[in-house]
């Protein structure tokens, strides 16, 4: 792993205090990884016409400049046109959850998400903020400018997780601060009722807009490590149980299985790119997730 | 069945099994207080699963708890038994032993009888009980003592034990010998039947017997007695034998004179065919003297087949000597011995002779045929008849008449008054009259002074002719000489009988009925006059004798039709009968008291019985004169001789044969619900050999050992715990859950 990569680990890139050079390094490490890698065409900011080799999409030879200069050379990846790009925080009190004591939900959300400006901010895709948990309550409208990027990231080193969400109500209000069809952002752990969820997610599809639905997990969420009688505590509701860890464990899993396997399908039915995560996971799934997105967009 | 433990204080420790509980109860850890946000996710799961999580807690608790219940339970060593589990062999018993010394017991197995494994079987059992019980030992032979041995003379008794010819049902040793345990102090009871179970060593029409008592003492604690049926020797399919069934003297009588016809019968009892030599021996009654060879004729026998041999003895057999003649099979091993050879004993003598008198000729044929028919080339004649009529009584035989076995009067219309008084005085002297009265009989001659000295009734009058036939009756004295040989017989034939007419009687006269008709009339009286030689009268009440046209007025019955055997029968006893010389029967069963008569004279002053080794004598009680000495329940096979001294020097040497009973012989073995009929379904417990012996031995003494089981659940039941604890727990595959691919990333692959 080269010296840039390691910045995409969650347990690295929390020894990093400031949030614009969390974003670089993320976003530097993911660059690294894929010159190394097949997706190396993905590369936007580096986009430019490469030699022909055996393997490239045929599809993708520019038939112009074979005609010019008489040899093969594949098309440039970059963006014909400008994707306006929301990042969409979840300020939840559950999402300021961590149990090692390492990266909280909400800490590797805004990671990701000043990652994800910051890979956009350089594509030259205007790029906005929104924060939300009853309602809206910080909101920076998308710019591409570079100062878009600092003021993104100070934005978000300033949110702090506290309330509770309502995401219907909140996202309604979202999809009516979009103007333009864009691409949307969410970064939740999702632990509210799923029906209004599910319908707010509905509502932005429903308005032309591109989800791409991040749902962070603390490691602990997703692999329930605890033993013998543990009493479990809602920091959202201060709702109690006690219970058997060993005895429910399997049984929780299976629920967080569950839970998962349905917000997926149902992605899958509005069309919404889903992208499980749990803080113990590196960055370059999520980004790749981005990626993806904008490649199908492009 | 019950449940004993063998260490019941350690049955204590199953109370461990409330350890998991308690454990549950006061080692409960103080819950970690935890700050989990999707709490939601385990409420959600809680509401679907929190029954199926109380059923899995409760489960691996069962589990735990059963687990430690079972290991202190299977230190306790817990036993299944269902008779007397009193442990280990130190136990004091009343050990019963029941003997089967039955002839079939003398079967041999590998050059042993089955008696001697009984004996040691017995002795091992005797072994396993401590000094201080008693044994209570009975034999199917004689009957048992009340009293019980100690086990060294028991060992000795046991040593003693014989086959026997003759032998009781075990039924009874079985009940004296339960008897005298159920009475005994020992805490422990049991009772061995030694048998090889065959059927002929029981009376299988009823149950053991004393099994009411056992039942009364198995209600009380500790009072339980434990049979044990010992099955000894191979099952019947496995046996092999050739026995010699019957051998006999087809004529009946040995004529002086000719050589007389032996024949006998060999009998295969083995799935195998038999080749074997049997040889015929004869020999007089004098002490000492050995029967020696006459001949030898070999026979092939097919698996379970009979072979019919054939022998002739001597000519000019000595009149009034006892003989004595004995077929004995050779030619291979046979494993059961005691019917290898069999046995007769005979006196040669002329015909007797019978003289029938009749009126007409019609009337006597049938009696004269069915005693003295159309000799045979080379047979002897058993009677000689001779015909007269009324008249020639007085005129040809006043002297003769004594020298008559019996005298037949048929149907004769009258008798003058010197006639009735030759046959009154020929009756009082020990002769014989057969009266067959019928059409032509005059009641006023018949019913005369003298006439009604000797008939057992007076005639009244013929009944009238019945459009539809009587028949005979039941026989009324199914004890009586002429009748208890075939009485069922007997009844079967005479119920179909047509009797159309027959003499209605005054009051008797002297005499008893010995048959009826249907309807309750005497049809055949008897009157004895009692004297030197006891006299007797029979008068049948229709005649013997019949017409083959219905409308005769002679045609009184169809007694004599040739379509029912009974006729010649009767007959043909009737003469021995009168006569006095059905006790000269000189060949009787095992144990079948031996009559034989010591004929006319003065008493016997003393009488001395040798047995069939020529060693063993006994002096009998002589007989009154004119009595026949009776020798009570004769036991041992073979050839037994008489002698019979009177006043002075006179002596004179009898002697008769005892064969053992032909049905041991046939072995059949008991069936299981025979068994159960005699001892009840669960009332005992059955041992094929030696090894099953010593098992239900132990099942009896210690019960069945269910440690092993105990120990298998015990294993079954960790086994499980593991396996629900493992399910319930188990950590997901791979340790923490890995986010699964998502659909992007899917699609990029």
């Amino acid at each position: 792993m080269g010296n840039a990569e390691k910045f995409l680990k969650p347990e690295v890139i929390r020894q990093v205090a400031r949030l614009d050079l969390r974003a670089k390094f993320i976003v530097e490490g993911f660059i690294a990884g894929l010159h190394a890698s097949p997706f190396q065409g993905f590369s936007v900011e580096f986009s430019e016409h490469r030699k022909y080799s055996p393997g490239d999409n045929i599809a993708d030879i520019d038939w112009n400049v074979f005609a010019k200069t008489d040899r093969f050379y594949t098309k440039k990846f970059q963006a014909e046109t400008n994707l306006t790009g929301y990042l969409v925080m979840d300020l939840s009190a559950s999402m300021g959850y961590t149990h090692r004591q390492e990266l909280t939900k909400f800490e590797y959300g805004i990671s990701l998400a000043a990652a994800l400006g910051y890979l956009m901010i350089h594509q030259q895709d205007p790029v906005g903020l929104i924060a939300f948990d009853q309602k809206v309550r910080r909101s920076l409208a998308p710019g591409s400018r570079r100062s878009q990027l600092a003021n993104i990231l100070s934005v978000l080193s300033q949110l702090k997780p506290e309330g509770v969400a309502d995401f219907q109500a909140s996202l309604t209000q979202v999809a009516g601060m979009m103007r333009h069809k864009s691409l949307v952002m969410i970064f939740s752990d999702l632990l509210a009722d799923p029906e209004p969820i599910r319908k707010a997610l509905y509502r932005l599809r429903y308005s032309g807009h591109d989800v791409i639905l991040f749902h962070l997990l603390d490691e602990a969420e997703a692999a329930f490590p605890f033993e013998g009688m543990v009493r479990l505590e809602d920091n959202e509701t201060g709702e109690l149980i006690e219970v058997d860890a060993d005895a429910i464990k399997a049984d929780y899993l299976e629920e967080v299985e569950s839970f998962r396997s349905a917000y997926k399908a149902e992605c899958v039915r509005a069309r919404i790119d889903y992208v499980p995560l749990h803080t113990g996971m590196p960055f370059d799934k999520a980004l790749m997730s981005y990626l993806l997105s904008r490649q199908a967009r492009g | 069945m019950e449940f004993s433990l063998m260490h019941a204080g350690l049955a204590a420790g199953a109370a461990m099994a409330a350890i998991p509980v308690l454990l549950h109860l006061f080692m409960r850890p103080t819950p970690k207080h935890v700050v989990f946000p999707a709490l939601r996710l385990i409420r959600e799961r809680q509401k679907r699963s929190k029954k199926k999580m109380r059923i899995k807690n409760w489960l691996l608790l069962a589990a735990r708890m059963l687990v430690l219940a079972l290991m202190a339970l299977a230190l306790a060593r817990p036993r299944l038994h269902s008779e007397t589990p009193l442990g280990d062999d130190s136990v004091p018993t009343a050990l019963g032993l029941v003997f089967d010394t039955s002839l079939s017991m003398g079967y041999k197995q590998n050059d042993r009888t089955l008696l001697d494994l009984a004996k040691e079987r017995a002795l091992e059992l005797i072994d396993r009980v401590p000094d201080s019980s008693l044994v209570f030992t009975a034999d199917s032979a004689s009957p048992a003592s009340k009293t019980g041995r100690s086990p060294a003379a028991a060992r000795q008794w046991i040593n003693d034990l014989a086959v026997h010819a003759v032998n009781r049902p075990l039924n009874i040793a079985v009940g004296e010998v339960y008897e005298a345990v159920v009475e005994c102090d020992r805490p422990r009871r049991e009772v061995y039947v030694l048998s090889d179970l065959a059927k002929t060593s029981w009376d299988l029409g009823r149950p053991a017997e004393g099994l009411d008592k056992v039942a009364k003492a198995g209600e009380t604690p500790g009072g339980k007695v434990a049979t044990v049926v010992l099955r000894l020797g191979p099952p019947a399919a496995e046996r092999e034998n050739v026995s010699i069934d019957e051998m006999e003297i087809p004529s009946g009588v040995a004529s002086t004179g000719d050589p007389v016809e032996v024949r006998g019968l060999v009998r295969s009892h083995g799935s195998k065919p038999a080749s074997r030599v049997v040889e015929f021996y004869m020999g007089g009654v004098e002490k000492g003297q050995q029967p020696v060879k006459k001949g030898q004729t070999t026979v092939e026998i097919a698996p379970g087949g009979q072979a019919e041999v054939q022998f002739f003895t001597p000519p000019r057999l000595k009149e009034g000597e006892v003989h004595r003649a004995e077929l004995r099979v050779t030619g291979a091993p046979d494993p059961l011995a005691f019917d290898d050879a069999r046995y007769i004993s005979f006196q040669a003598r002329p015909p007797m002779k019978v003289l029938v008198v009749s009126d007409l000729d019609d009337d006597a044929d049938f009696v004269a045929l069915a005693l003295d028919p159309e000799p045979g080339a080379g047979a002897a004649r058993t009677y000689q008849v001779v015909r007269a009529r009324g008249t020639e009584l007085t005129t040809k035989y006043r002297d003769s008449l004594k020298d008559h076995a019996a005298v037949f009067l048929l149907d004769v219309a009258v008798l003058d008054d010197s006639a009735w008084g030759l046959l009154n005085a020929y009756v009082h002297e020990g002769g014989g009259l057969v009266v067959g009265a019928g059409v032509r009989c005059r009641p006023d001659n018949y019913n005369g002074p003298i006439p009604s000295q000797i008939l057992p009734a007076q005639l009244d009058a013929p009944t009238p002719t019945q459009p539809n036939a009587a028949t005979f009756g039941k026989v009324a004295d199914v004890t009586h000489p002429l009748f208890d040989r075939y009485v069922e017989g007997y009844d079967s034939q005479f119920s179909i009988m047509p009797v159309y007419k027959y003499w209605k009687l005054k009051t008797p006269n002297a005499g008893r009925t010995l048959l009826t008709f249907a309807d309750g009339a005497p049809a055949l009286l008897e009157r004895t006059f009692q004297g030197a030689r006891t006299g007797r009268v029979l008068m049948w009440t229709t005649p013997l004798a019949r017409r083959v046209r219905r409308s005769d007025p002679a045609a009184w019955n169809e007694l004599p039709n040739l379509s029912y055997w009974v006729f010649p029968v009767v007959m043909n006893l009737t003469v021995p009968y009168l006569s006095g010389s059905t006790g000269e029967k000189l060949v009787f069963d095992a144990g079948e008291d031996a009559i034989l008569p010591l004929g006319p004279g003065a008493a016997a002053t003393d009488v001395r019985i040798v047995g069939p080794d020529g060693k063993t004598t006994e002096a009998a009680t002589p007989p009154p004169a004119g009595e026949p000495l009776k020798v009570a329940a004769p036991q041992f096979p073979g050839h037994w001789i008489v002698v019979v001294s009177g006043p002075g020097d006179a002596k004179k040497t009898l002697g008769f044969s005892l064969n053992p009973p032909g049905a041991e012989s046939r072995y059949a073995e008991l069936e299981k619900g025979d068994l159960d009929s005699l001892f009840g379904k669960d009332g005992y417990a059955l041992a094929g050999d030696d090894k099953a012996l010593k098992k239900v031995t132990e099942l009896i003494r210690v019960g069945h050992e269910i440690f092993p089981w105990i120990m298998f659940l015990i294993l079954i039941l960790v086994t499980a715990e593991n396996y629900l604890a493992n399910t319930f727990y188990k950590e997901p595959a791979g340790g923490p859950t890995a986010a699964p691919p998502t659909a992007p990333a899917q699609a990029a692959a």
